[in-house]
Parts: structure tokens; C-alpha cells; sequence
């Protein structure tokens, strides 16, 4: 049984992230995404939680008096073992609700069909929550464009006056915003 | 694809050794550019699925590997939607030009037949094309045929001559039985008029769903008053059927639709009730084109902690169908 983690431990690992405890936090979010990401990769079950059992892990070993000189290095190490635990122990049996949270059953046929709609509805509806610029940079940005999307999207890029990486980042952090407020609608519908 | 690609969608599809999966996770934990250049990765790829455009062999990969965990086929999902929705919107000028902004007439029907539905825009260009060739061809032959009718008009055959003459007799011995009006021939019917290019009227907005609140009434069958009615209008793509619950004593709820006389249309299980001003309610969101118009049984179970299900009502309403 993981032990919860205290506001001690959680400081600690805040303050080994960074001195500024705002720019910690930010680095706090970008290690939390990218364990969350390579659980996922790993096709760990409910890669949330594990991220979640890293971070327990580190901040305990910190809250020890463990020097750990590079954080983000440490995590991936000890991310590792939980991937290797989770993917051989009981975790692997608990069966993740289908999809993914969404308590949506397979009652017939029909359901796929039913939830590609519901998935379209609350698309629609969080591309409108978006603010128009965005709007229009996420589907000029991932339109199809076979065969030219590198100029396309290099001529995008000069049009609103961003570095090609920048847009391609910008485009993404969209993306993820909108994918996650897709899966929150789709949650809300299935429990309203 | 370059190299660096190449790699990063191995890993994705887990096709990469453990010492150069551990090799590049070291590289993405360790630099956020590299981090980011696999999630753009990703979205390549599961685009390009989306989309119908990877190999048979990165198919039958990612439909093996990918797809076999949660997060990842919502990933998919997700893109498939995206897909789906950006794909039908024009190109907004306020964002981006194209490219080449000159573009020759071909080249611009060869970039509105791009894309996924490749074959629908061409069947809608080629319908287009024998539409314009149609409309040339009625064009031409209903000129030279009203030059033929003219030219046949304008010389009487003898027995037309004799018919022309019959009814002008006719027209004399007939007696009149009604004073001829003076007021103007009333406006016949629009339809009746010469066919001319009317405005067409607006596209209606047709609301996406249809709602119905029901309220819990017992087993033995619903309130004694009216029953509810639940209107769908064309076009409504769903029907939300709230059901208000008197009591929320259990943490799961089953909900089972079927048509009064026939079988079960729909059912959901695990639906957790939701809070309102008005207390704990359930919701059903039903596909509009299950209904037809008739007589609906609603029936709310609910399953306790040890998975006991209990019977907790049901509802009977009448959809209307236009």
C-alpha cells in the first residue's frame, strides 16, 4: 500500500524542481505530462495514478534527506520500476472502465455509433469554448493537406508571424486542451 | 519521415528494442523539445490513421499495438472526430492563404477533389460537369425545338383552320350568363404563375436535441396525469430524457427504453446521477432516429453496493415524431 504523499515531502520536491516556487510549479506540470505520456506509451493501466505514485516515491525519498541532483531524471528512473510493478502486479488486473473513465457499456450495436456522435457534439461544443483565434489556428493547423502540409503550414506560421516551432507548439497545447475537454464532456454526458 | 521520426513511431507502435526505448525515454525526460516532437508524432499518426492513410503494415501495427490500450484508442477517437469536423470546414481567409494564391482554374478543381473524401468530391465534380453539359444540351434543344414550334405555328394546316372556324361559331350562338366583371382577374397562386427565381427561404436551424423531463412515478406505472410528450423535430440528431429522482439511495442506476408493444430500443448501465437545483437526476441521451412516433416505456433500475438491482419506476411517455 503507497503511503499518501505529506505537504513536507511535496514542497521538498517542489523546491528540488525549482527555487521559484511558480516556475516549479510549471515544471511540476511538464514532468507530470510527460510521465503521464510515457506510462501511457508504455501501455501501463491508469497512467494518471502512476505518475501520481512516481511523484509519491520521489518526494518521500527527498523527504529521507536523499540528494537528488537532477529531478527529471530521477522520476524516469523510478517511473520505470512502477511501470514494471503496475504491469506485473494487481494493477494490470483491475480493468479500466470502457473507454477509458467513460461509463459508457457496450449495450448494442448501435453504441459506437451513438458515442461517435456524442464525441462530434461535445467536439462542436468545445471548439465554440474556444477563443476564435484558436479556434481557427487548431483547424487551419491540423486541416488535410496531403502532399503540401509542410508548406502549408510553413506559410501559416509566416501569415501569424510565429517561428514554425512555435506554431507547431502553440497547435499542440491546443490540441491537448481541447482532447482533454472532449473526454470531460463525454464524462458529463454519460453521469448528468 | 526522417530518421528521428522514424524511430519515435517505432516506439510509438512498440516495435523498438528495450535498450533503444530506454534510450529514448531518457532523451524526452531529459529535453521537452524531443518530448514534443513525439507528441507531434503521435498526431501524424494517428491522424494519418484517421484518415485512412498509413501503410498495411503501420495499420495492422498500430490496430495490434496502439490501439490495445484505453488512452490511446481515446487518442484515436479523439483525432477520428477532429478529423471528421475540420475536414468539413471551409478554409478560413482570416487565418492563412494559400500558398498559391494564382492558381489556374485546373488546379483549383484538383485542390477542392484533395483530401479523404477524394471519391465524394469527385462524384460531386463529375455530378456538377453532367449537370452543366445537361443544362447546355436542354439549353440547345429546347431552343431548336420552340424555332420548330414557331415555325409550325406560324403556318395554319387546314385542320386546324376548320377548328378555328367550328369555335367561332360556337362563340356566337353561345348566350351569356354572366355580365363580364370589370374587377381585375384575381392573383392566381404563386405556383400558378409563370415560373420565375423565387428567394429560397432560409435553412431553418433544427435543434440538435430534443428534451423531455420525466419525473420518478412507480413501478406501477408514472403519474396518473397527462403523459408527457416528447416533440422531435427534423433534423434533431438526440433526446435527452432527464429523469428526476424523489430518492438517490443507490450509487449506480440501469436505465432500459423500450416502444409500448415492442422490444427494448435502448439501455445504459452504470449511470451515476447527476445534481440538479431540483435534487439527483438521471440522464439518457438517445440517438433521435431510434424513435418513431408511438408510446415509450422508461424503466429506472437501481443497483445498490452489493450489486442487487432494484426495480425503481417506470415512466411512460409518447414521442412525436415529425
Amino acid at each position: 500500500m503507497e503511503r499518501g504523499l505529506t505537504a513536507n515531502a511535496f514542497a521538498k520536491l517542489l523546491n528540488g524542481l525549482n527555487a521559484d516556487r511558480e516556475r516549479a510549479g510549471d515544471k511540476y506540470e511538464e514532468l507530470r505530462r510527460t510521465l503521464i505520456r510515457f506510462f501511457e506509451w508504455r501501455g501501463a493501466p491508469f497512467p494518471e495514478e502512476q505518475a501520481d505514485k512516481t511523484f509519491n516515491r520521489v518526494a518521500r525519498r527527498l523527504d529521507e534527506g536523499v540528494k537528488i541532483k537532477n529531478i527529471g531524471a530521477y522520476c524516469y528512473e523510478v517511473a520505470r520500476l512502477v511501470c514494471l510493478e503496475s504491469l506485473k502486479g494487481h494493477d494490470s488486473k483491475r480493468t479500466p472502465l470502457e473507454p477509458d473513465h467513460l461509463e459508457v457499456t457496450a449495450a448494442d450495436a448501435d453504441d459506437e455509433a451513438v458515442e461517435k456522435e456524442l464525441r462530434l457534439t461535445c467536439l462542436d461544443d468545445c471548439l465554440c469554448s474556444l477563443p476564435a483565434e484558436s479556434r481557427e489556428l487548431i483547424t487551419e493547423y491540423y486541416r488535410d493537406e496531403r502532399g503540401s502540409r509542410i508548406d502549408y503550414r510553413k506559410t501559416l506560421a509566416e501569415r501569424l508571424g510565429l517561428r514554425r516551432d512555435a506554431l507547431a507548439n502553440r497547435a499542440q497545447r491546443l490540441r491537448d486542451k481541447l482532447e482533454q475537454c472532449v473526454a470531460g464532456c463525454l464524462r458529463n454526458k454519460s453521469t448528468i | 519521415m526522417d530518421e528521428s521520426e522514424q524511430i519515435m513511431t517505432s516506439y510509438l507502435l512498440g516495435e523498438l528494442s528495450e535498450p533503444e526505448q530506454t534510450a529514448l525515454e531518457e532523451k524526452y525526460f531529459s529535453d521537452p523539445r524531443v518530448f514534443d516532437q513525439i507528441l507531434k508524432t503521435e498526431n501524424e499518426l494517428v491522424d494519418n490513421y484517421a484518415r485512412g492513410r498509413v501503410s498495411p503494415r503501420v495499420r495492422e501495427r498500430f490496430e495490434q499495438y496502439y490501439l490495445l490500450h484505453p488512452g490511446r484508442r481515446e487518442r484515436m477517437k479523439f483525432a477520428e472526430a477532429l478529423a471528421t469536423r475540420i475536414d468539413n470546414i471551409e478554409p478560413s481567409g482570416n487565418v492563412v492563404e494559400r500558398p498559391a494564391s494564382a492558381m489556374s482554374w485546373w488546379r483549383g478543381l484538383l485542390a477542392t477533389l484533395r483530401g479523404q473524401r477524394l471519391m465524394l468530391r469527385f462524384s460531386i465534380a463529375f455530378a456538377s460537369l453532367l449537370l452543366v453539359l445537361g443544362g447546355a444540351w436542354f439549353f440547345i434543344d429546347s431552343r431548336r425545338a420552340r424555332q420548330e414550334l414557331a415555325q409550325t405555328q406560324a403556318v395554319p394546316t387546314d385542320e386546324e383552320r376548320r377548328e378555328r372556324e367550328l369555335e367561332q361559331k360556337v362563340a356566337e350562338v353561345r348566350v351569356p350568363t354572366e355580365e363580364p366583371s370589370t374587377e381585375p382577374e384575381p392573383r392566381r397562386p404563386a405556383q400558378q404563375q409563370s415560373p420565375q427565381m423565387t428567394p429560397t427561404p432560409l435553412a431553418r436551424a433544427v435543434p440538435a436535441y430534443a428534451s423531455l423531463l420525466l419525473a420518478v412515478g412507480g413501478v406501477r406505472g408514472g403519474d396518473a396525469g397527462k403523459t408527457p410528450i416528447l416533440v422531435i423535430p427534423p433534423g434533431t440528431v438526440e433526446a435527452r430524457l432527464q429523469l428526476n429522482l424523489k430518492e438517490n439511495e443507490y450509487a449506480r442506476y440501469r436505465v432500459s427504453l423500450q416502444a409500448v408493444g415492442g422490444g427494448e430500443i435502448f439501455s445504459r448501465r452504470n449511470l451515476k446521477p447527476g445534481h440538479t437545483k431540483a435534487g439527483a437526476s438521471v440522464t439518457l441521451v438517445v440517438p433521435a432516429r431510434k424513435f418513431t412516433t408511438g408510446d415509450y416505456i422508461l424503466t429506472l433500475r437501481g443497483v445498490n453496493r452489493d450489486g442487487e438491482i432494484d426495480d425503481l419506476s417506470k415512466s411512460i411517455f409518447r414521442v412525436d415524431k415529425k
